[in-house]
């Protein structure tokens, strides 16, 4: 039995009175430690498959189980990093990450001691007591990370992520989610529109095609640890997911019999 | 830098006002009896202030005004937050405070004293009611402007009620309680006087009917004057207890 199985489910909403398909007949198994990304163009129902994992927003055809529960409502077992961060903004950087921990029951030396952990894993120390408001956007993800993170859950949705940033601020919090996620051992759902970015993040590429969402192929991405974004072995990989989509242009060959 | 040109502005808009109040009085030969000239209402002004009745009447007033006004907004916002929170009570109880609403809080009045006697209740319940409903209303409104993304979170870090009101609910509606807190600070001091018209035999709205039994246009003047001093105080005041508060809680809103 897989860690996150994901049976025939299918989501629909009534949108004006029409019945809108989001996904339909999804199929997936997925591994505890996995970095698993769902990519597809917008409409192909990734946002909201995830959204149906993490307990959101139930499919309401066949079934998503975690650890051989079946989902039914949000858990801190579970934690979602959305694209606009979700911070508190009346609440400093270290009390958004002892948010998750405060309802634990934890006392509040063991909080600080936590929270001040992982704001160090996420490099924060400096902006402990600032506010989210203060920050730039990847630091206000990185915090978001970090409140995660504090409630040690067993997986870690993301939601486009990094959706909002820069480029250049995009690659950098790459290379730190990477690394934490070998160092915590997390298994991570990963949500992009980004064939680049989900090339270098993940184990298994889920790829999806739009209206309505379906599973077009789970792809395992055939390079080590060690990702280098210039590499021929990357590109090669970056182009094969293309081509899966059909956005490779074709060579027109003439065929003669 | 700011600062020092408002202060400008107000000294010198204030100046021109009674420069131009005492020339019509110097050039004309205007009653006094009728609307006093400044130098008369600053006459009053000091009387009233050399016997102490000025600020035992204004003390009187403040503690009328501090006990309709915080009493107003406490009831009003948990009201509203509660209601904001129940939308679909609030659906059934928005057409009663809709009708409420306009009424003037002196209409109520009669049945004030009927109920409450003669004092300071009165005044404390006409306070009372002309802060509730602009408090009430900003209040169920904030909170269901809410981003739904507080919910989402607080739902994944299984924070529930009676801790996501006081969590998440309160700190993310108060920019715009705020907003009504401070509209209800006007309106109450305005109905403060209206309040204090019937019923009472002290505060700043007795000192205004006083005057007017004893046709002492200036002492009128001069409580006028007063009242409008202390109103302009007021908000000032709030608007910097407002500014702490947002700053505390990370900055105003974009």
């Amino acid at each position: 039995m897989s860690f996150i199985e994901v049976k025939e489910a299918s989501k629909t909403f009534l949108q004006k009175d029409k019945l809108f398909t989001a996904f339909e007949d999804i199929t997936l198994n997925i591994e505890k430690g996995e970095f698993i990304c769902l990519l597809g163009p917008s409409g192909c129902g990734k946002s909201t498959l995830l959204n149906a994992m993490a307990g959101f927003d139930l499919v309401t055809k066949g079934s998503i189980a975690i650890d051989g529960q079946e989902v039914k409502a949000p858990s801190t077992k579970y934690v979602t990093i959305f694209q606009n961060y979700g911070l508190l903004p009346w609440r400093s950087v270290q009390k958004n990450v002892e948010l998750g921990l405060e309802q634990k029951k934890i006392p509040k030396e063991k909080r600080a001691e936590i929270a001040e952990k992982y704001i160090d894993l996420v490099g924060l120390s400096n902006f402990k007591k600032v506010h989210p408001r203060q920050l730039f956007g990847g630091m206000q993800q990185r915090v978001s990370i970090a409140r995660a993170l504090a409630v040690d859950p067993e997986i870690v949705f993301m939601d486009e992520p990094f959706g909002a940033l820069d480029a250049i601020t995009r690659m950098k919090l790459q290379d730190d989610i990477l690394k934490i996620s070998r160092e915590e051992k997390k298994t991570i759902i990963f949500v992009t529109h980004d064939i680049e970015e989900a090339v270098y993040l993940a184990d298994r590429i889920v790829i999806l095609t739009p209206n309505p969402g379906k599973l077009k192929c789970v792809y395992e991405v055939p390079l080590g640890q060690h990702r280098d974004r210039t590499s021929g072995d990357f590109l090669q990989v970056r182009d094969k997911i293309f081509q899966l989509f059909n956005m490779k242009p074709d060579n027109k060959i003439e065929y003669i019999i | 830098m700011k600062k020092l040109i408002s202060v400008k502005n107000v000294i010198v808009s204030f100046a021109v006002l009674i420069l131009l109040w005492q020339l019509l009085f110097s050039i004309s030969h205007f009653n006094e009896a009728l609307f006093p000239s400044p130098v008369k209402a600053l006459k009053a002004l000091l009387e009233m202030a050399g016997d102490g009745s000025l600020f035992r009447h204004i003390g009187t007033s403040m503690y009328r005004f501090a006990a309709g006004y915080i009493s107003s907004i406490v009831v009003a916002v948990l009201l509203g937050l509660i209601l904001g929170w129940f939308s679909k009570v609030f659906q059934y109880v928005n057409p009663v405070v809709q009708l409420l609403r306009p009424i003037s809080p002196t209409a109520w009045m009669p049945f004030i004293v009927l109920w409450f006697g003669i004092g300071d209740i009165p005044a404390i319940v006409i306070i009372f009611i002309a802060g509730f409903f602009p408090v009430l209303l900003s209040t169920v409104a904030a909170v269901g402007n809410i981003d739904p993304i507080y919910f989402k979170v607080s739902k994944n870090f299984g924070i529930r009620q009676p801790a996501l009101m006081w969590k998440v609910i309160f700190p993310a509606a108060f920019p715009q309680i705020a907003n009504g807190i401070h509209l209800a600070l006007g309106t109450s001091w305005i109905f403060l006087v209206a309040g204090e018209m019937v019923g009472t035999q002290s505060g700043l709205g007795y000192l205004i009917i006083d005057a007017r039994n004893n046709l002492r246009t200036d002492i009128l003047l001069a409580t006028i004057v007063v009242i409008g001093i202390i109103g302009l105080l007021l908000d000032g005041l709030l608007k910097v207890l407002e500014k702490q508060i947002l700053k505390a809680w990370g900055g105003a809103e974009q």
